[in-house]
């Protein structure tokens, strides 16, 4: 296997710039994985709520119980208006609640309209969050009083009710604790490229120069078995460089790595490498210099990248990019990385899934056809 | 002495021009060939013929007894190739690039390993072994296209100008390598347009122009073909026009010709020219520099036939 030898010292030889991509994608990856990860979680915030209950009844007395429940209570603050505006001022409470006297008059007369007077800071996201939870609340005492429940038994059932939580799957949208690894292979789609085009076109190129083929064809090495030797070769560092970043992210991601949608990830990044193999293949009949290399390579990693949502969500995408992005297989990449992850609203099928990586692979098939086609009219 | 390459009629055509034209060539085994032209006479059309790299449309072409095609192997095997242009890897060393290409040969690694040092040796690329391609001087670099395509041991070497570009130093070294390749037991192939190489080396010569053989024989036999047989040289000063006619009349001359300062004299066998020619002219007080009497050569040969010289 002397060309398979020669293949695999070439790319050796060009590994100090491979490592370098290798070295920045991982940093840029978990970087990203990490910020994402924050992202995902949601936790709820409590308030500093000052309340004064002019009503004193039992209705009024269940709603402090709901807020006191829901946010932090701030006592022993006076009620004057001067005093209670210095308090928002300085954040040292976010909203004040005053229950007006006649409170659970209103209630049993179905009255709902002006029930409190409230003050907030102004533009506070946080405020206008518990503006939405007393509208619930209420919202529910209505319904009991609707119901037939006097007021007070009206307030303190939608206090128990707004304890229950009602636990919603949606299915399959999240990745299932897949999401920082969802965003290490969702950028494999451009490093993939740049990796192989740079790392692997060179090797095929070098043993492909004019002078070089001609002096392998007066050898006793059959056509067949020069072909067979540079695909082992090709086929030996695209299979490394995914194990390698494999690795990584399994030291990295643990046990997300191997669960079902992780799985499916590695599967998708796999076809995705083949599909780049295609490229690269296609890329090396053209013998071209590093400079121009280089520049194909960003072209068409950088290009792919962008328009198929690698560095932009999907979703933010016009609908003629993402039109025009259907004839790339970066974008099905994306597309099926997206759903295994939860970046995106598609829900997860089998189906979806063999269709969006098979078209990937029909790509790669294609790619291996057109670089096949272009070598032999070279040597016609 | 066994057939080692045998051509006949060999025909090649591109489109509408003839790179090679009818040539029939026998080479034996043992020998030293030399396929001696002008630069686009066809000798590398026709050594890519030979090793089946280029289809041909006429004729007929055997290595070691064999037809040669593109997939016969065995007598591919058998033949050690040095093209014009240098073909290794640039990213491989000295060492890696010999390896290589024995390699492809050679499936034993302890056989290799012997073969391949064998070949640093012969090369003169000891110190260099763990040196790229692009290190390498142009005579160095040559040497290395040799030891890649010699590497192996084979029977028949073939090597297409190995020394285009080469500094007289790398040029000698390349020289005495296919001597002693050919004194190992190598049959050798060698094409230049440098007709002092040939002369060197080469026990046979076949002289090719516009894709034809022209002339085939041992460097004697093709210079009997021709009428000279030595050409006088003398620089003078203060000479009559008819000193020059008495010169024509000297026994055996065959042409006088008077250009620049030298008076050129070319003969057809005789003995004692020179010192005819010296009399004569010193008898009638031409004053003479340097004289100098040389043999015919091979471009002398190509002159002859073709009515012009070989690096026109």
């Amino acid at each position: 296997m002397p060309l398979y030898k020669a293949f695999i010292k070439i790319f050796f030889r060009r590994l100090p710039s491979i490592i370098a991509y290798f070295v920045i994608f991982m940093v840029i990856a978990f970087i990203m994985g990490s910020t994402g990860k924050q992202q995902s979680g949601f936790k709820a915030t409590k308030l500093k709520v000052a309340v004064f209950d002019m009503d004193g009844t039992e209705s009024s007395r269940a709603l402090v119980k709901y807020i006191s429940d829901n946010h932090k209570l701030v006592g022993g603050i006076d009620d004057r208006e001067q005093t209670l505006q210095d308090h928002l001022y300085y954040a040292t409470i976010d909203y004040v609640i005053t229950i007006d006297e006649g409170f659970e008059d209103k209630l049993a007369k179905g009255e709902f309209d002006k029930l409190l007077t409230t003050s907030k800071s102004q533009g506070s996201y946080s405020a206008e969050f518990l503006d939405g939870q007393l509208e619930q609340y209420f919202r529910l005492v209505k319904s009991q009083i609707s119901a037939g429940d006097q007021p007070g038994q009206a307030c303190i059932k939608a206090n128990a009710l707004s304890r229950e939580h009602v636990k919603v799957n949606i299915a399959e949208k999240t990745g299932g604790g897949t999401e920082a690894f969802g965003y290490f292979t969702q950028y494999l789609a451009y490093i993939f490229i740049c990796m192989l085009i740079m790392g692997v076109a060179p090797c095929l190129m070098r043993l492909q120069t004019e002078d070089l083929r001609k002096r392998i064809l007066s050898s006793p090495v059959s056509p067949a078995s020069r072909t067979a030797q540079m695909s082992a070769g090709t086929f030996t560092i695209v299979a490394g460089i995914w194990l390698a970043f494999m690795t990584v992210a399994a030291a990295a991601y643990g046990s997300d790595v191997f669960s079902r949608n992780g799985l499916l990830c590695m599967a998708n990044s796999a076809c995705y490498i083949i599909m780049a193999a295609g490229i690269t293949l296609l890329v090396a009949q053209f013998n071209c210099t590093d400079n121009v290399l280089s520049m194909i390579s960003n072209v068409i990693s950088l290009g792919m990248s962008f328009l198929c949502g690698v560095f932009v969500p999907q979703e933010y995408l016009g609908a003629g990019v993402l039109k025009a992005a259907h004839a790339l297989p970066a974008y099905w990449y994306i597309r099926a990385n997206n759903m295994l992850c939860g970046f995106s609203d598609e829900t997860f099928s089998y189906g979806k899934f063999f269709t969006f990586t098979g078209i990937q692979l029909g790509f790669a098939a294609a790619l291996f056809i057109a670089a096949g086609i272009v070598s032999a009219k070279k040597k016609r | 002495m066994a057939c080692v390459v045998e051509i006949k009629d060999l025909v090649k055509r591109y489109k509408e021009l003839t790179a090679v034209d009818g040539l029939s060539l026998t080479i034996e085994e043992g020998e030293v060939f030399g396929l001696l032209g002008p630069n686009g006479s066809g000798k590398t059309t026709t050594i890519s013929c030979l090793l089946s790299l280029l289809a041909f449309d006429e004729g007929e072409i055997t290595v070691f007894g064999e037809e040669m095609t593109p997939d016969n192997y065995s007598v591919k095997s058998r033949i050690g190739v040095i093209m014009q242009n240098v073909a290794v890897a640039d990213e491989l060393t000295v060492y890696e690039n010999i390896d290589m290409f024995c390699g492809m040969y050679i499936k034993d690694k302890a056989t290799r390993k012997q073969y391949v040092e064998q070949a640093i040796d012969f090369a003169g690329l000891r110190d260099y072994v763990k040196f790229r391609p692009k290190k390498l001087s142009g005579g160095l670099l040559r040497r290395l296209n040799i030891a890649c395509g010699i590497a192996h041991k084979p029977k028949l070497i073939i090597l297409d100008e190995p020394t285009v570009a080469v500094d007289p130093q790398s040029r000698n070294h390349i020289l005495e390598g296919i001597e002693q390749l050919n004194r190992e037991g190598a049959t050798i192939i060698y094409t230049t347009h440098y007709m002092e190489e040939v002369e060197q080396i080469c026990s046979r010569v076949a002289i090719i122009d516009h894709g034809k053989l022209i002339a085939t024989g041992t460097k004697e036999e093709l210079i009997a073909l021709i009428d000279h047989t030595e050409t006088i040289t003398a620089e003078v000063r203060d000479i009559e026009p008819s000193v020059i006619d008495e010169a024509k009349a000297l026994p055996h001359v065959l042409d006088v010709k008077l250009e620049e300062g030298k008076l050129t004299a070319n003969y057809s066998g005789g003995k004692h020219n020179l010192v005819r020619l010296v009399g004569l002219l010193n008898d009638r007080n031409v004053h003479l520099g340097r004289v100098y009497s040389e043999l015919p050569t091979l471009n002398d040969v190509f002159l002859d036939i073709t009515g012009r010289t070989l690096r026109d």
